[in-house]
């Protein structure tokens, strides 16, 4: 094997960054001209119609992570790997009924701490703040810090700037126009995003087939396509449930569960979980092609970006630039929306200024956005961990709160008791075997943690809520 | 006299980490240093018999993966034909009834979280 020259020409790199920036830049103060209210710029008035639902949802969930992490598993963990990173799809499907039943039960809520407040107390919403809070930043940190980091590979940009300027972009255009804007860019990024994935797909197809890439997993990297694969059986299930975990939680689709208008959120939720499905196996096949190829990989993250640029030259480097840039985008301007809108509605407006108006708190939501973009911007700066280690370091985190969210939802006799001990337990327990066994058990093993605690809390109760406690006025 | 006076005088290869590689998972980051172009190669025999070559090239590090358990060597050979010391990468994946045990748990947990949303609110 040879090296291979990825890089892009930093001129080609330094004009696409612009024009991007500029077109997501304008569409975010076009859009954003309509928002009056924080209703307006928080959930988009909660009339978002199901093609830009659906968008939303795939977008979102098309991180760089998903173009990039995904071959990255299916270069480490193989044909397992590349299917336990599409597991994460199951995310979306399964909140399909989530998000319908979240309409019925909250139809003036705003964001899902009200929903832990309201459901379970200030102690479980204090710890789902911290664990959301620390969920949320770390993945609007390892966005970013892989934003620039791919920038740099790809086209010579220097890491600093890279990352500055996608954070820029991302922060401006989501302050001026909110839900909104980010609904709208995620729509055109989604497209942007398959084309690019499908194009590449065909294009590795055209210079080695299925049976070569076999071949050669089969003769030098045997493990890749090995049924019984330990580590790779481990991830499945363990991904499926980071997955679940981080949708079931997070605001970012909490809050377009409440900006869907009525009947949409259950369609568009699984309409862009089957969107997303392929996405990770498209990408993961890309890197089990790199041997084949004879492409030389340095970095296991860089995967993906090798291969392309090995396929198609300098159109490779440009159409991965551009669906690394989108990829990036969609994601980092949804959490710095949903984490605004989170702070908030959780903190402003229900502890420190109840009376504020709809303008002042969709004037804070911007303050809060761009506060948000310069502390990340002061955590990247040093570039410190991996995309891998940072993002899987909240799984069990989320995986215990997976079953204090679907009980609180379904179950009267779901209690505090079980919500809080679920999250404690779970969270420490598979945070510590993240540490003594590895990241492919540490969400399962804090999902089941939680998951028996949660049960046996249920069991136990004789407490029966009043749902009617859950529709709290604006 | 050479017109690669640092060519003449390149330093033998040699990995950053002096040469110990464990992996439970079958993939490994491997690293070097080097002021000259080098070849990886990889052999499970101790006398390299069964040697292939990885790589050939400039870079200082390359990701290996999907190794299976056993004990692998590694050589860096420099163009002016200097070698490294030999690496020793040992290969000793998870435990398998674990991994089974625990795939068989996320099956559970999972059924049981449709189960829950299938079945709906029927106490309301």
């Amino acid at each position: 094997m040879t090296d291979s020259n990825v890089l892009l020409a930093p001129s080609t790199g330094y004009l696409l960054l612009a024009l991007f920036s500029a077109l997501w830049i304008g569409l975010g103060i076009y859009w954003g001209k309509k928002n009056k209210s924080f209703e307006d710029h928080a959930l988009a008035g909660r009339n978002v119609g199901l093609a830009l639902g659906s968008a939303t949802a795939a977008a979102t969930w098309i991180t760089s992570n998903t173009t990039m992490l995904a071959p990255q598993f299916a270069l480490e963990l193989g044909i397992w790997g590349m299917l336990a990173y599409s597991m994460a799809a199951f995310g979306l499907i399964l909140f399909a009924p989530l998000a319908k039943r979240i309409r019925t039960l909250m139809p003036h809520g705003y964001t899902s701490g009200d929903f832990f407040r309201l459901r379970y107390g200030r102690v479980a919403w204090g710890i789902f703040m911290l664990f959301t809070l620390f969920y949320s930043l770390t993945w609007l940190v390892s966005m970013a810090m892989a934003g620039g980091i791919l920038l740099e590979a790809l086209a010579g940009i220097d890491y600093v700037w890279g990352m500055t300027v996608i954070l820029a972009v991302c922060v401006i255009y989501t302050m001026r126009g909110g839900l909104t804007a980010v609904i709208g860019t995620d729509f055109i990024q989604t497209l942007i995003i398959i084309v690019g994935i499908v194009v590449v797909g065909f294009a590795v197809l055209q210079n080695v087939s299925v049976d070569e890439i076999h071949a050669n997993l089969t003769a030098s990297k045997p493990e890749l396509v090995h049924v019984l694969f330990p580590a790779a059986l481990m991830a499945i299930f363990n991904n499926l449930l980071f997955g679940l975990g981080e949708v079931f939680h997070n605001n970012v689709w909490w809050s377009r569960a409440f900006a869907f208008r009525e009947g949409v959120g259950s369609k568009a939720f699984l309409i862009g979980g089957l969107v997303w499905f392929p996405i990770p196996i498209a990408a993961g096949f890309i890197a089990l092609a790199s041997g084949a190829l004879n492409v030389a990989v340095p970095s296991p993250d860089m995967v993906g970006p090798l291969v392309i640029a090995s396929v198609l030259g300098e159109v490779g480097a440009v159409a991965i630039f551009i669906i690394v840039f989108c990829s990036l985008a969609s994601s980092i301007d949804s959490l710095l929306a949903a984490t605004s809108d989170l702070l908030v509605e959780d903190v402003y407006r229900r502890f420190l200024k109840p009376a504020a108006t709809p303008e002042r708190l969709k004037s804070v939501a911007q303050y809060i956005t761009l506060a948000l973009g310069i502390g990340t911007w002061a955590v990247c700066v040093p570039r410190i961990g991996t995309l891998a280690s940072v993002l899987f370091f909240a799984g069990p985190l989320v995986g215990a709160m997976i079953w204090p969210i679907v009980t609180g939802l379904y179950w009267r006799r779901a209690n505090s008791v079980g919500a809080i001990g679920g999250m404690l337990l779970g969270g420490g327990i598979g945070l510590i075997s993240y540490f003594t066994i590895g990241w492919f058990v540490a969400s399962t093993i804090g999902t089941a943690v939680s998951m028996v605690w949660v049960l046996g809390a249920a069991w136990l109760s004789k407490d029966r809520y009043d749902w009617n406690l859950l529709k709290e006025d604006a | 006299m050479s017109i690669l006076p640092g060519a003449a005088h390149a330093e033998a290869p040699s990995f950053t980490n002096g040469g110990e590689y464990s992996s439970d998972t079958g993939h490994v980051l491997l690293s070097w240093e080097a002021d000259q172009r080098v070849t990886l190669s990889i052999a499970q025999d101790p006398d390299m018999s069964d040697a292939r070559t990885l790589y050939s090239g400039t870079q200082t590090s390359y990701f290996l993966s999907g190794l299976s358990d056993g004990e692998y060597r590694l050589h860096l050979e420099g163009e002016n034909g200097e070698v490294s010391e030999p690496a020793i990468l040992t290969v000793a994946h998870q435990s398998l009834a674990q991994a089974l045990w625990l795939t068989l748990i996320g099956l559970i947990i999972t059924a049981g979280i449709i189960a829950t949303i299938v079945r709906g609110a029927r106490d309301d």
